[in-house]
């Protein structure tokens, strides 16, 4: 294992924190919007934004960890700059914490998904220039084929996590200028960018469980990362209907947005193809968990992100559903189903390459994975539901706001319900894995050099320790023996005496 | 061509006679050498067709990365430029610093985006009037399903800043959204 990989491990954990985090706020939330008058010490509208927030933010950590683990082994050197690595995560985790907790105290811009305050937004994209300095530096400097499809996949990926960043640091007048800018985050941060990096982290991550061959992958993940880009940049145009744009945009939108579907199906296709059902059976029980996830994942893409989105970004069909819970529904089976399940896979794959977990908690895993998928699916359904309803009463019948949340309060309780699953999975995930991994805490958390110290360097010292004692150990043989042969003649001796 | 004078040189060496053993250990070392060179040449031959057969996917990618990015960054340029979008009068200005202060996205959502909770406010100020909107702004009602909870309250001059907003927001064209329920009590009631 090289030095960066264990340096990963912090981003994985701390991943799993904000993941299991998520779930109890947002049932709270959920709370809030049905019993009002319960009287929440969070406002909901600071309980949101913390909500929104923290679904982005844990899976870019958690991707980001997954780069510096798979990017190292596919570039087969160590990162250019070790150092680095933890700047990048303690930068990270204080941006993210001071997100958090000023949108706790209500310090909200008001832009959705957006609302930290600026300062905190060039923070993050000074972090991701950090990622994107270091992950080139280590591809020019690899000896790797320049061509490699993961490499290429993960580098573009961060590039562009920058450019369709920097726009949004600052609010905009214009009300459609702001919305063009938003969805350069909202839309290909998650379409474009974390596909194009989830594309590469997922391929090398089958490629080293399943022992695929690469070259039987390498052109399924050039023809998925072209699809993506060619789909998901001008794709974004589907949000972009509405808000005051030229009417090109149905056209360009609808018509790209179809073609999104494409690389969801090229992923599924060299995801599955790598997979065989003998193969399954022979996989350590950590990677039977991956591989699940993963399968929920695929799951969730295809049809939460794939088929529901297909429809929905059909402009007929969206200018009736635009803005009701049926967005909310998709929303969630797109972000947590496809990237939240990934993520959990690789970062689960990562944190238990070296620090085994007990066959107990296994049985644990795999409750939480059911449950996630229970909660998540009833979650989609219940706001499904209420979405139809939404236009069925605004769109057609014309009936008021307060009315119609009367009449979709029972979804909005599947909904809760939902959450609630989700919440009990979510939480005994991250329970398992954080108790797992508490023992070696310390060691995780260790700069750069101090952990080369403890982990590696000593050992392979204590490896030529040994070597060097089992050496000496022949040369004693002899002497041992010769000892003893005196010993017995003077023992001999004596008792002639 | 190497491959096969190596290929003769074995077989002469494999058939000459022991006394000329030296001569035969000669033609040995040099019919593996060619044998050797050709398979260099071969794997190099490989290499080179693999790599130009590996650069060409690369080329198609990044081809289709600076297309996409070029028409994106062009359409939007297109959409922004000229007379698409008009000039934010400055009443609006602070109505939307008021507007986002407030964080009123996370209940209502605007051109159908942001908290699916509190209703569209796209065309609030068609639907409400400014009088609407500034009773419910200033003594607030309570929420839907809530016997104690109420609206956030906004003072005169927030809500007459917001109100201005609502007024640019709703002359904003866009292409009448959201639509017109198709049976508006309305309209089936007469009145306008």
């Amino acid at each position: 294992m090289f030095r960066s990989q264990h340096l990963s491990y912090k981003y994985a954990l701390f991943a799993y924190f904000l993941f299991g985090l998520q779930g109890l706020v947002a049932s709270g939330g959920a709370i809030d919007l049905l019993f009002p008058d319960l009287g929440n010490p969070i406002p909901f509208v600071s309980g949101r934004a913390f909500h929104l927030n923290v679904s982005i933010y844990w899976p870019l950590i958690g991707m980001i960890g997954a780069m510096y683990f798979f990017f190292c082994q596919e570039a087969e050197r160590e990162f250019y700059s070790l150092k680095l690595i933890t700047i990048n995560f303690w930068m990270l985790a204080g941006t993210l914490g001071l997100i958090l907790g000023s949108l706790l105290l209500g310090f909200n811009e008001g832009r959705e998904y957006l609302e930290a305050i600026w300062p905190l937004k060039l923070a993050t994209a000074a972090c991701t220039i950090l990622l994107c300095f270091n992950l080139l530096t280590t591809y020019l400097a690899s000896d790797m084929p320049r061509s490699r499809a993961t490499l290429i996949s993960m580098v573009t990926g961060s590039v562009t996590l920058i450019i369709f960043y920097v726009p949004n640091i600052v609010s905009y007048a214009h009300p459609t200028v702001d919305e063009i800018a938003k969805f350069m985050v909202v839309h290909i941060w998650e379409e474009m960018s974390l596909e194009l990096i989830g594309t590469g982290v997922l391929a090398a991550l089958l490629i080293q469980v399943t022992k695929v061959k690469r070259q039987a992958v390498e052109t399924a993940i050039y023809l998925d990362i072209t699809f993506a880009v060619l789909a998901g940049i001008i794709a974004t145009g589907h949000h972009y209907y509405w808000i005051g744009v030229p009417s090109y945009w149905l056209w360009l939108g609808g018509t790209f947005s179809a073609m999104q579907v494409l690389p969801a199906i090229v992923l599924l296709y060299t995801t599955v193809k790598s997979i065989t059902f003998k193969g399954i059976s022979d996989l350590s029980n950590r990677d039977k968990i991956t591989l699940s996830l993963i399968g929920s994942s695929m799951f969730y893409h295809i049809f939460g992100a794939g088929f529901l989105g297909f429809l929905m970004a059909y402009p007929p069909l969206n200018r009736y559903v635009h803005g009701t819970y049926i967005t909310s529904a998709h929303s969630h089976l797109a972000l947590f189903g496809v990237f939240g399940f990934l993520v959990l896979a690789l970062c689960f794959h990562i944190l238990f390459t070296e620090i085994i977990l007990v066959k107990k908690m296994y049985r644990w895993c795999w409750g939480a994975i059911f449950a996630l998928n229970a909660g998540l699916l009833t979650m989609g359904i219940g706001l499904l539901i209420a979405g139809g309803l939404q236009v069925y009463f605004w769109r057609v019948i014309g009936l008021g706001i307060g009315e119609t949340n009367e009449f979709i309060r029972p979804y909005l309780f599947i909904r809760a319900f939902g959450g609630f699953l989700y919440a009990i999975g979510s939480l005994t995930l991250t329970f398992v894995v954080i108790k797992s991994i508490w023992p070696k805490i310390q060691v995780i958390f260790q700069s750069e050099g101090r952990l080369s110290v403890i982990n590696c360097d000593d050992l392979h010292r204590m490896h030529r320790l040994v070597g060097d004692l089992l050496q000496e150990e022949k040369k004693i043989e002899p002497l041992l023996k010769r000892i003893q042969v005196l010993y017995q003649r003077l023992l001999f001796l004596n008792k002639e005496k | 061509m190497s491959l096969g004078m190596g290929t003769i040189l074995l077989f002469l060496s494999a058939t000459a006679p022991f006394k000329q053993a030296r001569f035969c250990c000669f033609l040995d070392f040099i019919s593996k050498a060619c044998i050797e060179t050709f398979n260099i040449i071969d794997n190099k031959k490989k290499c080179l067709v693999r790599s130009s057969a590996m650069q060409f996917p690369l080329k198609i990618f990044l081809a289709t990365v600076f297309l996409s990015l070029a028409l994106f960054s062009f359409v939007i340029y297109d959409s922004m430029a000229g007379n698409n979008l008009q000039n934010v009068p400055s009443e609006a200005v602070k109505g939307k610093m008021v507007f986002q202060k407030r964080a009123c996205i996370e209940c209502h959502t605007v051109f159908g985006n942001g908290g699916y909770y509190g209703g569209d406010l796209t065309k609030a100020y068609e639907k409400f009037g400014s009088n609407g909107l500034r009773e419910y702004l200033t003594q607030p009602p309570l929420l839907s399903g809530a016997k104690k909870k109420r609206h956030i309250y906004l003072s005169n001059e927030e809500a007459e800043e917001i109100i201005a907003y609502f007024h640019f927001l709703q002359s904003i064209p866009n292409m009448d959204w959201p639509p017109r329920p198709v049976y508006d009590k309305k309209e089936e009631s007469g009145v306008k």
